[in-house]
């Protein structure tokens, strides 16, 4: 007869693999709208779920699980904008970055630059962006997930497409051709 | 000018439907009077229709893989611990100094060049002071806790400094990373800016 430690770990182990199935589209999705890279997209990830795996035994079910475990996504997310801009800061640039600029510069339509110019967003004002336009989460949601009010996430949310707005007319960017 | 301020920080609300009616009519009221405002709307109307969502393209097994890849991460972590726990007092200096040397290596390590700006000393500062002190080197961890009350902030600085330096403890980009987690953005980028205006 296994021993119980044995049963709960087993048990444990399943749950995880229930939540990762059910939540890694969304996260996954996430990522991949803010690194676009696949591989970079991949890892953080994978380093959402193992930092869900090892939180678990802390979570107070304050919130939906769904709703913690973006908290941990954008917390990722955040420490992965914040270290490509200390980065680019010490002059060790990733190089699909500088590549993809390059390749961007090509076609000045809207569609291409949407992503560099996200980019050069403050790293909060992106995540509302990208919650709000790709994810399509409600203000409330985000609010939540952001630990802000819906008011404050609806002002980022405005600043930030009015700063998106001047990153476009200083890339030279016509509105005719979004 | 003021009221074309305010409407222009609600269009973006507008145009998603995110307004209460009371400022959707402000809206509407002010966009029949004012070109300027007009323009700016359909201007952002153009950016807005852009921010849609695309489609992601997720392999029908990425699932499975995820979790196959997860697990492997978990044990890989378990057995460098395990390793390190056992194989650190029985081989001792040499495997301390080559386990340094990588870790120099291979995080780039900048706490010397760093030590010489004030802003490395801040970040240690804020490490010590939040919760990310156990990031920091206990050298510089105690003299932060030991010299504040009885030394000038000159004098800590330049203590710290030296500290640091004499420590040379590797101090990868990620520990920047954590000690900067606390700030806001504006404190973040002017940290950011700091750095960068700073020669050896």
């Amino acid at each position: 007869m296994p021993e119980q430690s044995t049963i709960q770990s087993v048990y444990d182990e399943r749950a995880f693999n229930i939540l990762v199935h059910e939540n890694h589209q969304r996260i996954y999705g996430l990522f991949r709208r803010m690194v676009g890279n696949q591989a970079e997209a991949d890892d953080l990830t994978q380093e959402t779920f193992i930092k869900v795996y090892q939180s678990l035994p802390k979570f107070r079910q304050e919130s939906s699980i769904q709703t913690w475990i973006y908290r941990i996504a954008i917390n990722k997310g955040l420490n992965h904008l914040r270290r490509m801009k200390i980065r680019q800061t010490l002059g060790l640039e990733y190089a699909d970055m500088a590549t993809e600029q390059s390749e961007s510069k090509n076609s000045k339509t809207g569609r291409n630059l949407l992503r560099p110019a996200i980019a050069k967003l403050p790293p909060r004002q992106q995540m509302v962006v990208i919650l709000r336009s790709f994810q399509e989460l409600s203000f409330k949601e985000i609010a939540v997930i952001l630990n802000m009010t819906e008011n404050a996430a609806k002002v980022n949310y405005s600043h930030a497409l009015k700063n998106l707005r001047q990153i476009f007319l200083k890339m030279g960017v016509s509105y005719e051709n979004l | 000018m003021k009221i074309c301020k305010q409407i222009e920080d609600w269009i973006p609300l507008y145009n998603s439907g995110d307004l209460e009616p009371a400022e959707k009519l402000q809206v509407e009221t002010h966009l029949a009077e004012c070109p300027v405002c007009r323009e700016f709307n359909r201007e952002m109307q153009s950016l807005q229709n852009i921010l849609k969502p695309d489609a992601i393209s997720i392999a029908p097994n990425y699932g499975a893989a995820l979790v196959v890849n997860i697990q492997n991460r978990l044990q890989s972590q378990k057995r460098r611990r395990k390793l390190m726990y056992y194989l650190v007092p029985s081989l001792g200096a040499a495997v301390i100094l080559v386990v340094l040397g990588l870790n120099i290596t291979g995080n780039h390590s900048l706490s010397r060049q760093w030590a010489k700006n004030g802003a490395v000393v801040d970040l240690y500062v804020e490490m010590t002071h939040s919760g990310y002190f156990s990031e920091t080197p206990e050298i510089v961890f105690d003299q932060i806790n030991a010299s504040e009350n009885e030394q000038t902030a000159d004098e800590i600085q330049q203590n710290l400094r030296e500290e640091i330096i004499a420590v040379d403890s590797p101090a990868p980009v990620d520990n920047y990373v954590v000690a900067t987690a606390h700030l806001n953005d504006q404190d973040f980028e002017s940290l950011l800016k700091k750095v960068e205006n700073f020669t050896l």
